[in-house]
């Protein structure tokens, strides 16, 4: 157990940086969790944390001692990644207990406790069965879960973890994750785990790292993260669906109330949003607005429609609805409730946008014109 | 109209020892979107190859418009494909290569331009018109096999397979919203073979579940989530996916109770009925996770549960909370944010309106 810091790191294949000064610190027993996109740096980032590469610059400490250098077998991190490297030859019990018997910076463990934490973990996972088995007898599902029980069983450090969920069907997905977590709390394990699920990554996390392209955009909890997303980028990660981003739009002045005119239709902004695009000069912004935070006005509700519109596709998602209703040239996609009715196309659509939804970015470097 | 039929269709590979598709017959009306959804191995891209004439019909008979077509080779059926190995001209550009099905049938250039330009900005590929295929993505690439399906008229269906797997989630999102408006616009007849059962519902006017070369159930999205028909498709469709409880049979009185570990439910004299012609009293229960309400709610119509919660996960405007009663573990939705503490106790109630009930042998729906 211990905490971990990336200082400056940056890292290159050949002439492709693929990260780009990234820093971030990982507490003792603080699971982060890295959200990202494919190709965003994620499991680039775990193998330098791991050593299984080297850095091109900057430095990784793990319990505040400098490991840049250190060979990946001498820094004492666990390791789940995507693709379950299992031994062929040994049983499933040996497979899990390997590391045990082989360790680096080993904790001496009794014969009994390395079976009753096997035992602990396994039936937590629902392969105590098959602990006498060969990998090449389990399916893909039951091997990741293994693999997921070698890194676990031991105290490691550091626990990496690449998508260590994703492959698995949805009951299994949504049963393991409280579980993983809890057992990463259990035995206060310091952790940073990769997903491009954002479900995942804000169910699981202390903490969610944004990574795009190399970099980050944001760390933060839910509520930071949810609340004011450093930049419209953040927002198209985050929601099913995802963040409406209406580009250019242009800031005016009516009745001494900021609007920003879209193409074809105004909304709100507040105060605080105003004083920073006059303070700044900005003539072009972006806005931002959540599905869920837009509501349909039904018959018979009072308020005022904020912009109308018409109906341009309904897409049923089980659970919830997703209507996008064409203004102007933009489309909105509204989150709605399960069985709504589907509605016509070219239908008019009237919703309501409350100001406190709104977010504002920037055109030209995307960020949130609230940050910094 | 049916525009595609399917007649006990059979598909085998190595003589007949792998059964691909079995015994699958369905039909799929003019201007529908008929989804096949499923996980890998199910049957579904194996159909598509036969209903394209890119595998032989094992067994059965496969129409599109009035012709039987098992034995027209592909170019004779009057199709358009968008399939995932694009299939995509080389040399041509991206212009070329979209226009090409449109040229080939003399439309005039100034049409042909104005179908390409207008298909090629909603699926955001109007940037890369000059570029040839191999200097593209992947993903650009599927959209460029995808816009010459769409604007290719004057066929009986589009054949579609998997066409936006390729693109990261925000752009897949736009995508198919964009297939399903042209779909809507064109009234064109689609076929569309996919593993994402959102995607499967956001397009599918028809969806038809497969699983291990078997039909499932074919139906609305809404049949779907609201009535599945057995245990695969309940837990396929719906993410998180529906709660199954175990439960047993017992009678008291003149009532019929379904008993779980975590809950007594009193049967309606309908539904006792029903439940009395089958012959196990080995059932299953299922709960979508967002069927369930917080606080006791008295009324015959709703059951309660008591529980610890183990887990809450805050997501968005959703709190997903995972409760233990007893031996069993259900997972809950609830809008907005509660503030819940993992291990206090908590008690949820649901309707009995909206409880799924099913065999556990057979796996059928009952009720």
């Amino acid at each position: 157990m211990a905490d971990l810091e990336i200082r400056e790191v940056r890292k290159k294949y050949d002439e492709v940086t693929v990260i780009e000064g990234l820093n971030l610190r990982v507490e003792d027993g603080e699971l982060v969790v890295i959200l990202g996109r494919p190709g965003a740096g994620k499991t680039t980032t775990l193998k330098v944390v791991a050593g299984i590469e080297p850095v091109t610059e900057g430095q990784v400490f793990i319990g505040r001692e400098d490991v840049t250098l250190v060979p990946p077998e001498e820094r004492d991190v666990a390791m789940v990644f995507e693709t379950y490297a299992l031994y062929p030859h040994l049983t499933i019990f040996d497979n899990i207990t390997f590391s045990f018997r082989a360790p680096a910076r080993s904790e001496r463990v009794g014969e009994e406790e390395i079976k009753k934490r096997t035992r602990e973990i396994t039936d937590m996972l629902e392969i105590s069965h098959l602990l006498d088995r060969k990998p090449r007898e389990l399916s893909g599902g039951q091997r990741q879960r293994v693999s997921l029980a070698r890194a676990l069983v031991r105290k490691p450090r550091l626990v990496l973890m690449d998508e260590p969920i994703a492959h698995l069907d949805a009951r299994l997905r949504h049963g393991l994750r409280p579980d993983l977590r809890n057992l990463l709390k259990e035995r206060g394990l310091t952790a940073l785990y990769a997903t491009t699920d954002y479900l995942e990554a804000f169910g699981m996390a202390d903490r969610v790292v944004i990574l795009s392209e190399g970099e980050v955009l944001q760390i933060g909890t839910r509520e930071e993260i949810f609340g004011r997303p450093a930049s419209h980028k953040v927002g198209e990660l985050i929601g099913i669906p995802a963040m409406n981003v209406i580009q250019n739009a242009k800031p005016v002045v009516r009745e001494g109330q900021m609007y920003l005119n879209a193409n074809g239709f105004q909304l709100k902004i507040r105060e605080e949003q105003r004083r920073i695009i006059e303070k700044k000069a900005l003539s072009d912004v972006k806005i931002g607005i959540y599905p869920s935070e837009i509501d349909i006005i039904g018959t018979g509700d009072k308020r005022k429609a904020t912009v109308t519109g018409e109906l341009y596709v309904y897409e049923p998602l089980g659970a919830k609805g997703s209507l996008s209703v064409k203004i102007g040239n933009e489309i909105l996609k509204v989150q709605t409730a399960p069985r709504m009715r589907k509605g016509t196309i070219g239908e008019k659509i009237r919703l309501h946008i409350d100001p406190k939804t709104i977010h504002v970015f920037d055109s030209q470097n995307g960020t949130n014109i609230l940050e910094s | 109209m049916d525009k595609l039929k399917l007649e006990n269709v059979w598909k085998y590979y190595r003589g007949k020892d792998i059964e691909a598709v079995k015994d699958l017959s369905l039909t799929c009306e003019e201007g529908e979107c008929l989804a096949f959804l499923g996980p890998s191995g199910c049957g579904k891209t194996s159909t598509l190859r036969m209903i394209a004439g890119l595998e032989d019909i094992s067994e059965g008979s496969i129409y599109i418009g009035k012709n039987r077509v098992n034995d027209l080779p592909p170019q004779r059926r009057n199709i358009a494909m968008a399939f995932e190995d694009y299939a995509l001209y080389p040399p041509l550009t991206v212009f070329e290569n979209i226009a090409f099905p449109l040229q080939a049938k003399g439309v005039p250039s100034k049409e042909v331009k104005q179908k390409v330009r207008r298909v090629a900005e909603v699926l955001r590929i109007d940037d890369v018109f000059q570029k040839t295929p191999s200097e593209l993505s992947g993903g650009q690439q599927q959209r460029i096999s995808l816009a010459r399906a769409l604007v290719k008229d004057g066929v009986e269906l589009v054949l579609m397979d998997e066409p936006i797997s390729h693109l990261d989630t925000t752009l897949k999102n736009e995508i198919r919203t964009e297939i399903k408006r042209f779909h809507v616009e064109l009234g064109n007849t689609i076929v569309y073979v996919t593993h994402d059962q959102l995607e499967a519902m956001a397009l599918g006017d028809k969806i038809a579940v497969m699983n291990l070369g078997t039909l499932q159930q074919l139906g609305t999205p809404d049949e779907l989530y609201d009535k599945p028909t057995n245990l695969f498709v309940a837990g396929f469709i719906g993410e998180p996916p529906m709660n199954l409880v175990n439960c047993g049979l017992s009678r008291e009185n003149d009532e019929l109770h379904l008993q779980s570990a975590c809950f007594k439910l009193t049967l309606s004299t309908e539904d006792a009925n029903r439940l009395q012609g089958n012959a196990t009293d080995e059932l299953v229960v299922g709960i979508r996770p967002g069927d369930f309400e917080l606080g006791q709610i008295d009324g015959p119509e709703f059951v309660s549960i008591s529980g610890n919660v183990y887990a809450v996960e805050l997501v968005g405007d959703m709190t997903v909370i995972y409760l233990k009663s007893g031996e069993e573990r259900l997972l809950l939705t609830v809008l907005g944010t509660l503030d819940l503490k993992a291990n206090q106790n908590l008690v949820v109630s649901f309707s009995t309106e909206y409880v799924h009930i099913f065999d556990r042998k057979t796996g059928r729906s009952i009720g």
